[in-house]
């Protein structure tokens, strides 16, 4: 009873506490502002509002709860952070389906209206439940036992063994977009798979894979001594190095060309150049790649008009403010509107910026919460950032170096995506279409990213140990 | 070394985000290079500050790549507090034409103002001329005035309310206290707290709505403006610009089934309303029209010759056939031939006034020269082109454009010049308004005093914001000028060039002068007059004033008597 006691995971729980309040005080807003429902003040009354949207936040303390008699030892802080991201999520897109109904209305094939996003706060609450189920399902399962029994290894030897099984995957992956991929809300990118019952985004299978792959790669080749290939003047890097680079390479400019999906090809290239430098220590081989990508980047500008376009509306979207630098035109206006404080939740008209419960989900919390919510959400994922990299250096990394690399590389994931949206919304770089995580509508992105955070705390976990 | 290196990149960074993010709007580009070039100062200042001696283990590498990310996070932060606080309220208000020359602005400070339910404008007597009524979850602006008046009498003061075009006239100079933004920022708190619907306060103006409207039908379909002033405060009691517009032609009614109809029927009347034809409906000509005066403006020259008697020799005057001021030059002539006899010979000052002799005021104007008389108009705020203001700021309650003695500098200097600006010509542009200003500051005893249309603003609750209390501009003339004019004005009314005025408003004894003014070769003069009333104790000072109207001295005099008759009728 007493260790029971003692593997009660109080920080967690307290965390998670807090973020349920935060929901529930946050959704209540967002269904009184938006005039969804009725407020009756008594205690039914409010669980009325709250009860089936608030299910994944209870899902998350039951979670909390079985962790601490599974392994009480893996990361306290993550799960509230996830769960905090999570419930934003969840009331911004609460707060943003009335909006979008009045506003964008698609055309069945019979001819009849109807409108395009309906249903989409129900649908996330969904992908969010399946999420943490998800998540739990890698914490919970016992893969170790299962996997030990079938192929004598345990989960995380697994994806470190079978590394060019994950690469292959990969590949086929990448080419099937490549032939097979549909665009079903012309974005003008064709990379989502039509699955029947919904749409699912390779690219997002594709980072996780991607992550295994290069760590257990490039574990393998930690020790490598440092013997460059000359090449005339040029001192190559050594030939382990300088395949994947290549390869990467290679593959982020097919994505570009093929699929005109700029956003994955500078997610995976920057994944990789991330877990390249913590591996090998040695910043030339970034820079190199860095260049690399930027004279790739350029040839590409001259030829694809995709790439010149997204760089002219990043350099000056006012000039083309009514038609392709719309969406950037409103989403700074939106921005600017929410001021210090913002205007308040249900309060302000996100719905003019296109595509602002994807894309551009960031600009809805900067009209609706202003500085103040922004930078708390950004503070959210410094702090998820920093915690998973804490993780991976209390791995001891002489012994189980793919664990490090691996935590390192999904943490990598989620730092760089988050940079490269909420520097395409705010106009730091030019706009590619990758989702926000956590906070993004969108099934595929959701899941991925629970099992991310499910990775990350199974690492943790083990560490401790 | 390390350190010091450290702190001078830091200090770089510093340096060039407070350069880049004070940057307006159009310099964004120039802001986000400096950001950009902040990024590896900081980045070089953060990784010599945390460098150890360890080499290229693991944690180090993750310690670099966390900064980086830091550094990112950083320049993001950096963003936002530009767009959200240095310059949000100036990003926000952005104006930009796009490459096809369409303006793009924000749609929100719209959206906001046809959320709020907008203050009531209201007559001197309470009467309600505009207010908003709630409409769904908006509002929208009518016009009660029109029950009871031809709106486009009053369209000059109260201005349009559009969501789409803006605002003009009060709708404009006091819309953040109609909107509420001002004023009583507490109960919007309150409101917005309890997602009430905004109200705005209400004003509350010196206007007279029944003389606004007798003045309107005096001056009936012909394009002109009348002011009518109190003297003694300058509350405005009446100011009509014709032709007008229907205000109600622009105001967006958000209950209508289809939104698309109404922006249609705004879109229509709004161009409707730019064609020539039209005659420019929206420019408010009280106040913002600038036209020669002719002969109103002798009042002027004889308030300089009486102030500056030693040179003007009021009284020592002749009014022959023509004068010849400038041999090079043709002479002046007199409008009407054979008025020495009228005036007798030699004259004085009341009879060359009373019967409006031009070579009488081209010599006081010369006698003076242009130093006293550049000093004399300027009492009245009428200015020379190098004080380089066109907006007239004695007047803030509407837009007002300032009235000028001449346009080319060195324009008095030319004898012919100066003796043409005695008497009304010359490159003299003057306001209706400003000739009602030197009118009233006749009839207050010299004393001249700042216009003002808006009495009081209130809240909702009843609560005042702010009211109006008289201001005076300056004391244009000693008591005894005043006096004497007043005696000169009287003059043209007993038997003068405006007698006819007296017959308009039996047993109240006028004064006034009158102005025919030429203003394009061969075409029907502008007809002027201004008049004060009554005598002894006046009440009330007036302009008015004809496009291409004909003789001030008949058509002039006969709209101020109507209008006068009208304000007393009213009162």
């Amino acid at each position: 009873m007493l260790t029971r006691l003692r593997q009660f995971r109080g920080v967690e729980f307290q965390l998670l506490f807090t973020v349920l309040v935060f929901f529930a005080a946050g959704y209540m807003l967002v269904m009184l502002a938006t005039r969804q429902r009725e407020f009756v003040a008594t205690l039914p009354g409010l669980l009325t509002i709250l009860w089936p949207s608030a299910l994944p936040l209870l899902l998350f303390i039951a979670v909390s709860i079985g962790l601490g008699f599974k392994s009480p030892h893996a990361d306290q802080v993550l799960l509230p952070l996830v769960a905090l991201l999570a419930g934003l999520s969840l009331m911004l897109t609460a707060r943003l389906e009335p909006s979008l109904n009045v506003r964008y209305f698609c055309t069945a094939v019979g001819g009849e209206v109807f409108p395009c996003y309906e249903g989409i706060a129900s649908k996330q609450s969904l992908w969010v439940t399946l999420g943490v189920v998800g998540l739990a399902a890698m914490l919970f399962v016992p893969w170790d036992r299962i996997l030990i029994r079938w192929l004598k290894l345990s989960l995380l030897d697994v994806l470190d063994n079978y590394r060019y099984l994950w690469l292959t995957i990969g590949l086929v992956l990448i080419f099937a977009t490549f032939l097979f991929g549909v665009d079903p809300n012309d974005s003008g990118v064709k990379v989502w798979f039509d699955l029947g019952l919904f749409f699912f985004q390779p690219s997002e299978l594709l980072k996780i894979i991607l992550v295994i792959f290069l760590a257990s790669y490039l574990n393998q080749h930690r020790e490598l001594v440092a013997a460059g290939y000359r090449l005339g003047p040029l001192t190559l890097p050594p030939l382990p190095y300088l395949v994947p680079l290549l390869g990467m390479w290679g593959i982020a400019m097919g994505t570009i060309v093929f699929q005109r999906d700029l956003g994955a090809a500078l997610l995976l290239y920057g994944v990789f150049l991330a877990m390249l430098y913590v591996a090998t220590g040695r910043a030339w081989y970034v820079l190199a790649g860095m260049l690399a990508f930027g004279i790739g980047a350029y040839v590409l500008y001259q030829l694809l008009p995709i790439v010149s376009l997204r760089v002219q509306i990043w350099l000056d979207p006012w000039a083309q403010a009514q038609n392709r630098g719309y969406q950037i035109v409103q989403a700074i206006y939106a921005m600017a509107s929410g001021g210090v404080f913002g205007q308040g939740l249900g309060m302000g008209v996100p719905a003019v910026v296109p595509a602002i419960h994807t894309d551009f989900i960031f600009t809805a919390i900067g009209e609706e919460m202003g500085l103040i919510g922004t930078l708390a959400v950004l503070i959210a994922y410094i702090l998820l950032i920093f915690r998973g990299y804490h993780i991976a250096l209390r791995i001891p990394g002489r012994f189980r170096g793919f664990e490090q690399l691996l935590a390192i590389g999904l943490t990598t994931i989620i730092a760089v995506q988050t940079l490269i949206i909420i520097g395409g919304n705010l106009r730091l770089i030019p706009l590619t279409g990758i989702t926000l995580p956590f906070i993004s509508y969108g099934g595929s992105s959701v899941l991925i990213n629970f099992i991310i955070v499910g990775l990350l705390m199974r690492i943790s976990a083990a560490a401790q140990q | 070394m390390r350190s010091g290196l450290a702190v001078i990149s830091m200090i770089g960074a510093i340096g060039l985000i407070t350069y880049g993010i004070f940057q307006p709007v159009e310099g964004e580009v120039r802001w986000l290079l400096c950001l950009w070039a902040s990024a590896p100062l900081f980045g070089l200042a953060a990784y010599l500050a945390t460098r150890t001696g360890e080499t290229r283990s693991l944690s180090r590498n993750l310690t670099n790549l966390g900064l980086v990310f830091l550094v990112g996070f950083g320049l993001i932060s950096l963003q936002l507090l530009r767009q959200q606080f240095v310059r949000a309220s100036a990003i926000a208000m952005h104006v930009v034409q796009d490459e096809e020359g369409q303006a793009i602005s924000n749609i929100r400070p719209v959206l906001a103002s046809q959320k709020v339910l907008r203050g009531e404008i209201r007559d001197m007597r309470g009467s309600v001329l505009v207010q908003s009524e709630p409409v769904g979850n908006a509002a929208r602006r009518v016009y009660p005035l029109a029950d009871r008046y031809d709106p486009r009498a009053f369209s000059n003061i109260v201005g349009f309310f559009s969501t789409r075009y803006g605002q003009s006239g009060l709708e404009a100079t006091y819309n953040a206290y109609l909107s509420g933004e001002r004023g009583n920022e507490w109960q919007r708190l309150r409101d917005s707290l309890l997602s009430e619907t905004p109200r705005g306060n209400h004003l509350t103006l010196t206007l007279n709505a029944d003389l606004q409207a007798e003045a309107a039908a005096a001056l009936g379909g012909r394009t002109g403006s009348v002011v009518v002033l109190d003297p003694s405060t300058g509350a405005i009691r009446a100011l009509v610009s014709n032709p007008g517009f229907d205000p109600r032609g622009l105001s967006f009614n958000p209950g209508v089934a289809d939104r698309e109809a109404e922006n249609e029927r705004i879109t229509q009347y709004w161009q409707e309303m730019q064609v020539e034809s039209a005659g420019q409906p929206l420019l408010n000509r009280a106040t913002q029209g600038l036209y020669p005066p002719g002969s109103v403006f002798k009042t002027v020259t004889a308030v300089g010759v009486l102030e500056h008697s030693g040179v003007g020799q009021p009284e020592t005057i002749t009014c022959p056939e023509t004068y010849l001021p400038d041999p090079n030059a043709p002479a002046i002539v007199n409008a009407v031939g054979g008025l020495a006899t009228r005036t007798g010979d030699p004259s004085d000052l009341e009879r060359v006034y009373a019967f409006s002799c031009n070579t009488a005021f081209a010599q006081y104007a010369t006698r003076l020269g242009a130093e006293r008389m550049v000093e004399t108009a300027g009492r009245f705020d009428i200015g020379t082109p190098q004080r380089m203001t066109t907006t007239y700021r004695g007047l803030s309650d509407l837009l007002a454009n300032q009235s000028l003695l001449y346009r080319d500098a060195g324009f008095l200097n030319q004898p012919r010049a100066l003796a043409d600006t005695g008497y009304g010509q010359g490159q003299l542009l003057v306001t209706p308004l400003q000739m009602a200003m030197v009118a009233a500051a006749i009839a207050n005893d010299g004393i001249m005093m700042q216009p003002y249309l808006v009495q009081t603003v209130k809240r909702p609750d009843g609560g005042l914001i702010l009211t109006h209390s008289p201001q005076r501009i300056r004391r244009t003339m000693s008591s005894a000028t005043a006096q004497t004019m007043l005696n000169n004005m009287s003059a043209v009314a007993r038997y003068g060039f405006g007698q006819s005025i007296s017959s308009f408003v039996p047993g109240i004894a006028v004064g006034g002068k009158s102005g025919t003014a030429e203003h394009v070769e061969g075409a029907v003069p502008h007809a002027w007059f201004i008049a004060v009333a009554p005598l002894d104790a006046p009440r009330y000072a007036v302009a008015v004033m004809v496009e291409r109207g004909g003789e001030g001295s008949s058509v002039g005099a006969e709209l101020a008597g109507r209008v006068l008759a009208a304000a007393f009728a009213t009162e």
